[in-house]
This record gives structure tokens, C-alpha cells and sequence, in this order.
């Protein structure tokens, strides 16, 4: 019998994995597609499959360990078997006796009689291993999860700002790159006080506990300066675009001045570099003229392109005079230029990009901020720091409506001089009435036999009981009076002793 | 041995089955309360019959006396019945010499099947009298206990309390009986049935199928029948839940009963379920068992409050809605 119990339990514990399993990939994946779902309406950035799927996991080692940690697991394979089996706790009953032995004729019986059962009983066919039929659900979720992966990004349709494509976690992502601005040569460009400072406004927003208008002031301020370091890339940019044209003539110059030509500086350097080391198997020809290409007849207006030609034109007068050598040198010299060039062009993309950042994150404060200090009606009220043409006007006190305005409610007209300054605190000044109840409002109150009917509907008066000889016209309360009670007035004579009764301990009713 | 005591469960077996059929050539319809008295009168009960006049409660009675090899009593309960009337009293008796002195007379409850006919007409001192008899199985009057023979089987009926003339049953008389059975109105078929056998030439008899040592044979095996502790438990969980204010408590006891059942209701519950199981010629006792008479034993021990007498609770509303709560043992 005990193999018997055995054999089912297996098959019940089989079975019950592979619906736990199918269950809970079910319970995953509708919950990863109610968040791609959440991902399209809202800006909402879903966690990974990694998160759920170790989340899922986790569920299901718990409840197996729940389920192992169960010690009566033949116990239910008895009960299963008698349900199964239709054997009315024949099987239950007896599995008891095995495990508290009895001596007695009629437990002996009742044990023989449950093997008989359990032996005659089709086991595989009572307690199939079947594939469970959530896994239908499995499969249709995950074609669910695959045609919404399909879909293409876009825009959140619901919260979205529509002046601002990036969700509300771009804040994060530009303090990290922010972050990594200030640890880079660009940082080094500010002055240990203005960087110690904006690394304090960075664990601010990070710790999201700052000052709007701090933040904003300190944000714009390190903008400017990083503005005021930019080395006006643009225009020496267009001089060297000039300025190489010269140098296309020249064959063995014509890539260098490409490179010169695309502002590609460092490129510019490595080919001057490449010049240098060749210039001891040119033939004289080649050599004449290069030096005649080396020789540009533009001044230059830029310091450090004054220096590029100048270290050209000694090279081409090295060359002139049969000095390889130092035409090389100056050609190294002049590459050594091109590359500061290069490291310039490079801080000043930097410093334009911890511009744009600045200017960015000053954008999402201020819309964080208006967008916390709104009402649920939309409206902006004080103490928030618009921006633009965003203006907060100060509601004065005006008058309110004599005992029939709800208590609590602004009354007030805001006033002609009240427009205010970026955040400057303002106050709403709301003057409170006691409520009135007019006279005529007494007739509207519920027809007294109403009140009782509602009262038994509900099956718990909530009628104190002074209010029943009150409240009632003269034959409801005439009825608890008498002897009888007439069917219509039971449930009002019930209300009635139900509401004087004193309330005892554990009383189901909410009085 | 195991073959003895199968042979005595499919012995008891056979002859229920026999009572049953001989009682079916009487009585039409109503099987319910005929296993229900036969389970009763095998678990050592009594019980009540409850119904409005003329659906067959005293019909039911005698044809159960008549298949039975038992002395039978009937005593028609009225208002005006007198305790010395059921119990006996004592009665000056003469001897030959002209001495005088007092004998006991026996009165009707001196019997092995005793009819209580219309029990809720009798006043409620009367209806006491009765109490001693049902539990101890022995009668007081004055100072000397005379002992029933047993066995001793009450079966009383009544008319629906709101009848006029009644009395209702004290609690502790009630408490007495081991299943309180409902006849309903018989059914348009039944009636049919019921016409064609009462109304046409001779009336069909029932033949005395079981005698006095069956019975009590069958009484003590029916007590062997073992029972797991976790069906037990279904049993006294169900009892639990009909009592306000313990763990068990079912919402609507907290709502509209005042008392639930006693244990002893549970102790019915227990050898009915035990005697139904030899019924289905089963040695074991099942929650199907368990549940089959949870309403006869139930339903007279369950007291409504104040809200619940008001708002017209049937307790078998109650019960039924307990039963069905009430998990089963876990599987």
C-alpha cells in the first residue's frame, strides 16, 4: 500500500511542477506584457527579462520547498486517491491506521479492504502526467510578447511632455555624462570652486533633494563658463579650410591638405609625420617641389596656424638649402602643432557637449518643478518656479458667499498687481464659512418610513433609537405599543430592539 | 476474525436493507426519514418527526413497530396529560386479607417502542417526564429507579411550533432527541401511489422482519466501525462552526444563533455517520457519512437569537451554508 501511495504522490508532485511551472511562466510573462504594454502608454522604462525571469524563479523554489517542507505529502496522495478513486476516505482512513497501528479485527479489515481498493485501482489513468493547460496560455502570451516587440519605439502616449522626447530617466543618464565631463580633461577647464560647486548640485539632483532655483542658477552659471572657454573652433576652422587650398597644388601635399581642408587635424599631423620620413628617397624634382609647395603666400590670423605655416615655410627652406635634416624637424615641429590643434578641436566638442547638457538639465528641473507644483485641476499654485511665460498669480482674499459656499473653498479674485517673479513664495489665503442648512432643505430629508426600510434592507439600523418615537408618524410608533405587531411594522419593531440592545462582547455589528 | 466481521457488516447489511423494503410496501415516499429513523433507532437515539397533519408521521411509527419483533407503546400527547401518565405511578392495591399497599403501575413508557404521539401538545411538565427515560434509560418515581428494557426508542411527533395548541419543546428535551426528521408533503406521484394503496380494497402490511437481539446485535457492531481522527475532526469543526464565539465560528451562527449544537450533537453525527457507512456496507466512516445527517442532528439543537427568530432563519439555511463552508479534511 505504501508503494501504491508512493507511485500516486510521484505523479501528483510530476504533475503539480509542471502546472507550478507553466503557471508562474504564465504569471511572467503577462506581467512582461502588461509592461511593454505600460512601456508604449506611459513613460516607463520596464526591467529587464534578466529581473523577471530570476523573479519567477525565485516564486517557484518557494513554493516547492513550501510544498516539500509539507510533511503529510502521503497523506494527500490518500486523500487525491480516495477522491479520484471515488473511495469515500477509505484510503485516508486507513493510511492513518498504518501509521498509528491498532490492534483490532475491524482495522485490520478496513486495511485489507483499502489495499483491495488502491490495487484495483488504474493509477496511470486516474493520475495522468499531462502537459498542463496553462501552457496554452504560455504560448499565447509569448506571441504576444513577440508582436509587441515588433511594434517600433515611440513616443509614450499618455504624461509625455510634448516639447520633450526624452523619458523623465534622461535626467540620470545626462548626470552620468556630466559626471564623466567633469572627470575628463574638460573639468579642468573650471576653477576648483565652480567644479567643487557643481559636483554639489550633482549629488543633489541625484539624491533629487535640491533647490529648483539654486540648482537652475548654479546649472546656467557653469553653462556660461563652459560657453566662454569654447577656443572659436568655427572660425579657425574656415582660415585652415583657406589655407590648405595652397597646398592642393603640391602632389605629395594634396592628401595633407584634404586632411587640413576637413578640419581632420590629427589625420593632417600623421601624414606631415609620414612626409618627413620619406623625404630621403624623393628625387631632387619631387624634392623641388615640395619646397616650392611648402611655402603658402597667406598670413594667417590665428596664432596657432601662424605657427603651422611657420614651421612649414622652414621646412621648405631646409629643403632648399639641402638641410633633410631640419626640414624634418620642422616637419615634425609643424605635426606637433596640428596635434595640439587636434586636442583643442577635441575639448571644444567636449565643452560644447557639457553646454548642451547644462542646458538640458536646466530644462528637465524646470519641468520637474511645474510639473510637481500643479494642482490636480492643472492649475499652478505658489511656491512653484515657472519658466517662460509661465506666471503665477497671488490670490487675494475676496469675498465669499454668505453661509452658501462650501466651507474650504477660495473664494478670492486674484488681484490686477499680482503678478509675481520666478520663484518668489506666494500665499492662497482661503476663508472659511460654517455651512448653513436653509430651512427649505429640512423638507428634502428622507420620508421617515423610508428611513426604517432602509435601515432593515441593510440589515443593521444604524437609527439611534430615540429617532424611531421621533421620527415616526403616529402608527409606527403606535405599533410598539401594542401586542401584536402587524407584518409591516416588524422589521421597524426589530430595528427598534436591535438599536436598545446592549452590545456584547464579540458583537458582529459595527455600532 | 476478519471473516466474522465481514459477515456481520453485510449480515447488518442485509437486514437494514430488508426493514427497509418491508417499510416501503407501507409507507410511499419519504426514504429520507425512514433510513433516518432506522439509523436512529440502530445508534441507540430517538427521534422526532416533524410535520403537518395527516402526511403519515404516525403512519410511519407503527408500520417501524410492525416490522420490528419489539413491545410498542402509543401515547397521544394532549394538554391535559399528566407526567403519572407516561412514567406510572403508584396505585394502592388490597390483598386477600384487606391489607393496603401501594404498587407501582408502569405506565406506557414500560415499553421497547414507544410513540409519542403529537409531543408538542402535551404542557412542557409533561413533556419532561420523558427526559430521564431518553437518556438514562430508567424511570424515578419517588424513591426507586425502575430500568427500561432495551431496547428504548422515543419517537415523537409534532405539528409545526406556529400551530395553534402547541408548546415548543424545552431546549434540553430537544437536545434528547438524536435526529429531529422533516416529512414533506408528499410529491404528486407519491400521492398517486399513496391513493392507490389507501384507497382500494385491503391495505398493504408490513411483516416483522428484525427481532430484539438483531437489533441490539446490530447496535454493538455498529459502535466497532472505526473512524480517522481527521473525519472526526471534520465532525467537530462542523459542531464548532455552529457556535458563536470560538475559532470555528461560522459568520452566520455569529449573526443569528444563540447557542449551537451541544456535543452531544456531535456524538450523533459521529455513530450515524458510523451506522450509514455499515449501511453502504463500508468499515469505514467517511465525510460523506458525516454530512448525509448533519441536518436531522443538527437542525433542533441550533437556538436563534433575537435577529434570527425576527428575520424568520430556517435553521437549516444556516446549517446548510455551514456544511457547505466547512472544508473537508485537506487532501
Amino acid at each position: 500500500m505504501y508503494s501504491t501511495l508512493k507511485k500516486i504522490n510521484q505523479r501528483i508532485q510530476i504533475s503539480f511542477h509542471i502546472d507550478l511551472f507553466a503557471k508562474i511562466l504564465c504569471a511572467t510573462l503577462g506581467f512582461s506584457v502588461l509592461l511593454k504594454i505600460a512601456e508604449i502608454l506611459f513613460p516607463f522604462r520596464a526591467p529587464g527579462w534578466e529581473i523577471l525571469l530570476s523573479g519567477s524563479f525565485c516564486i517557484y523554489l518557494v513554493f516547492s520547498i513550501r510544498r516539500k517542507l509539507k510533511s503529510e505529502w502521503l497523506d494527500r496522495a490518500a486523500g487525491m486517491a480516495d477522491k479520484l478513486g471515488g473511495l469515500r476516505d477509505e484510503i485516508k482512513t486507513a493510511y492513518w491506521f498504518m501509521r498509528h497501528p491498532k490492534k483490532s479485527a475491524w482495522i485490520d479489515l478496513q486495511l485489507k479492504g483499502a489495499a483491495k481498493s488502491l490495487d484495483s485501482m488504474k493509477i496511470n489513468e486516474l493520475f495522468p502526467l499531462s502537459v498542463s493547460k496553462w501552457f496554452l496560455g504560455v504560448f499565447v502570451l509569448i506571441a504576444l510578447q513577440v508582436s509587441l516587440g515588433v511594434l517600433p519605439n515611440q513616443t509614450p502616449l499618455f504624461f509625455s511632455d510634448a516639447g520633450s522626447q526624452a523619458p523623465f530617466s534622461d535626467m540620470e543618464v545626462q548626470i552620468a555624462e556630466l559626471e564623466t565631463i567633469l572627470g575628463s580633461e574638460v573639468g579642468s577647464v573650471l576653477e576648483d570652486a565652480d567644479r567643487e560647486s557643481l559636483e554639489e548640485v550633482l549629488e543633489d539632483l541625484k539624491a533629487d533633494e535640491f533647490d529648483s532655483e539654486e540648482v537652475l542658477r548654479q546649472l546656467q552659471e557653469a553653462e556660461d563658463l563652459f560657453n566662454e572657454e569654447s577656443f572659436e573652433m568655427d572660425a579657425l576652422n574656415q582660415e585652415m579650410a583657406q589655407i590648405a587650398e595652397e597646398f592642393s597644388d603640391t602632389d605629395d601635399l594634396s592628401v595633407f591638405s584634404n586632411s587640413l581642408g576637413s578640419s581632420e587635424f590629427g589625420d593632417a599631423a600623421d601624414q606631415l609625420r609620414e612626409l618627413s620620413e620619406r623625404l630621403s628617397d624623393m628625387t631632387p624634382t619631387e624634392l623641388n617641389n615640395l619646397e616650392e609647395g611648402l611655402q603658402p603666400s597667406q598670413n594667417a590670423e590665428s596664432l596657432s596656424i601662424e605657427e603651422l605655416l611657420s614651421a612649414l615655410n622652414e621646412a621648405g627652406t631646409a629643403l632648399s638649402q639641402d638641410e633633410m635634416s631640419m626640414a624634418e624637424g620642422a616637419l615634425t615641429e609643424a605635426a606637433a602643432t596640428l596635434d595640439a590643434m587636434a586636442q583643442d578641436q577635441n575639448l571644444e566638442e567636449a565643452l560644447n557637449e557639457a553646454a548642451t547638457n547644462m542646458q538640458a538639465m536646466s530644462q528637465q528641473v524646470t519641468q520637474n518643478a511645474n510639473s510637481s507644483s500643479l494642482d490636480p485641476e492643472g492649475e499652478m499654485t505658489a511656491g512653484s518656479s515657472g519658466t517662460g511665460s509661465d506666471e503665477v498669480t497671488q490670490s487675494s482674499g475676496g469675498e465669499s458667499g454668505e453661509g452658501s459656499g462650501p466651507a474650504g473653498n477660495s473664494t478670492g479674485a486674484p488681484s490686477e498687481n499680482a503678478e509675481l517673479e520666478l520663484g518668489e513664495a506666494t500665499t492662497l489665503e482661503v476663508q472659511l464659512n460654517l455651512e448653513v442648512i436653509e430651512e427649505g432643505l429640512i423638507d428634502e430629508l428622507p420620508d421617515p418610513e423610508n428611513l426604517f426600510q432602509g435601515g432593515s434592507q441593510r440589515q443593521q439600523s444604524e437609527l439611534e433609537f430615540r429617532d424611531v418615537n421621533g421620527l415616526a408618524g403616529y402608527s409606527p410608533a403606535s405599533a410598539l405599543d401594542i401586542e401584536v405587531v402587524f407584518w409591516e411594522y416588524r422589521d421597524l419593531v426589530k430595528d427598534y430592539f436591535l438599536g436598545i440592545r446592549p452590545l456584547r462582547e464579540n458583537d458582529n455589528r459595527n455600532r | 476474525m476478519t471473516t466474522e466481521i465481514d459477515n456481520q457488516v453485510s449480515l447488518f447489511c442485509d437486514e437494514f436493507k430488508k426493514v427497509r423494503t418491508e417499510i416501503g410496501k407501507v409507507i410511499v415516499g419519504n426514504e429520507e426519514v425512514i433510513d433516518g429513523t432506522l439509523v436512529s433507532l440502530l445508534a441507540k437515539g430517538h427521534v422526532l418527526l416533524e410535520g403537518i397533519p395527516g402526511v403519515g408521521k404516525t403512519k410511519i411509527v407503527s408500520t417501524v413497530a410492525d416490522v420490528l419483533q419489539l413491545k410498542f407503546s402509543r401515547i397521544q400527547f394532549t394538554p391535559d396529560l399528566m407526567p403519572g401518565d407516561v412514567v406510572g405511578s403508584d396505585v394502592m392495591h388490597e390483598t386477600d386479607m384487606g391489607e393496603k399497599y401501594l404498587a407501582f403501575q408502569k405506565g406506557p413508557i414500560f415499553t421497547n417502542i414507544l410513540l409519542a404521539d403529537e409531543i408538542n401538545r402535551a404542557t412542557p411538565k409533561t413533556q419532561s417526564a420523558l427526559l430521564e427515560a431518553m437518556q438514562e434509560r430508567s424511570v424515578t418515581v419517588g424513591v426507586t429507579t425502575h430500568k427500561l428494557d432495551p431496547p428504548f426508542f422515543v419517537l415523537a411527533t409534532q405539528n409545526p411550533v406556529e400551530m395553534e395548541g402547541t408548546y415548543p419543546l424545552p431546549e434540553a428535551q430537544l437536545d434528547r432527541f438524536f435526529y429531529k426528521l422533516r416529512i414533506k408533503y408528499p410529491e404528486s406521484k407519491h400521492m398517486h401511489e399513496i391513493m392507490n394503496r389507501t384507497t382500494a380494497g385491503s391495505e398493504p402490511n408490513a411483516t416483522m422482519v428484525l427481532n430484539r437481539d438483531q437489533i441490539l446485535e446490530m447496535r454493538e457492531t455498529a459502535r466497532n466501525v472505526p473512524i480517522a481522527p481527521s473525519i472526526q475532526d471534520y465532525a467537530i469543526r462542523l459542531t464548532l462552526a455552529t457556535n458563536p464565539n470560538n475559532e470555528f465560528t461560522h459568520p452566520l451562527a455569529t449573526q443569528y444563533v444563540r447557542f449551537g449544537s451541544s456535543p452531544r450533537g456531535t456524538q450523533a453525527l459521529v455513530v450515524g455517520a458510523k451506522v450509514n457507512a455499515l449501511v453502504s456496507g463500508r468499515v469505514h466512516v467517511s465525510c460523506e457519512d458525516i454530512r448525509s445527517y448533519f441536518l436531522p442532528a443538527f437542525r433542533h439543537r441550533v437556538l436563534l437569537n433575537f435577529e434570527g427568530e425576527a428575520d424568520r432563519i430556517d435553521p437549516d439555511e444556516i446549517l446548510t451554508k455551514i456544511m457547505n463552508d466547512v472544508p473537508e479534511p485537506e487532501e
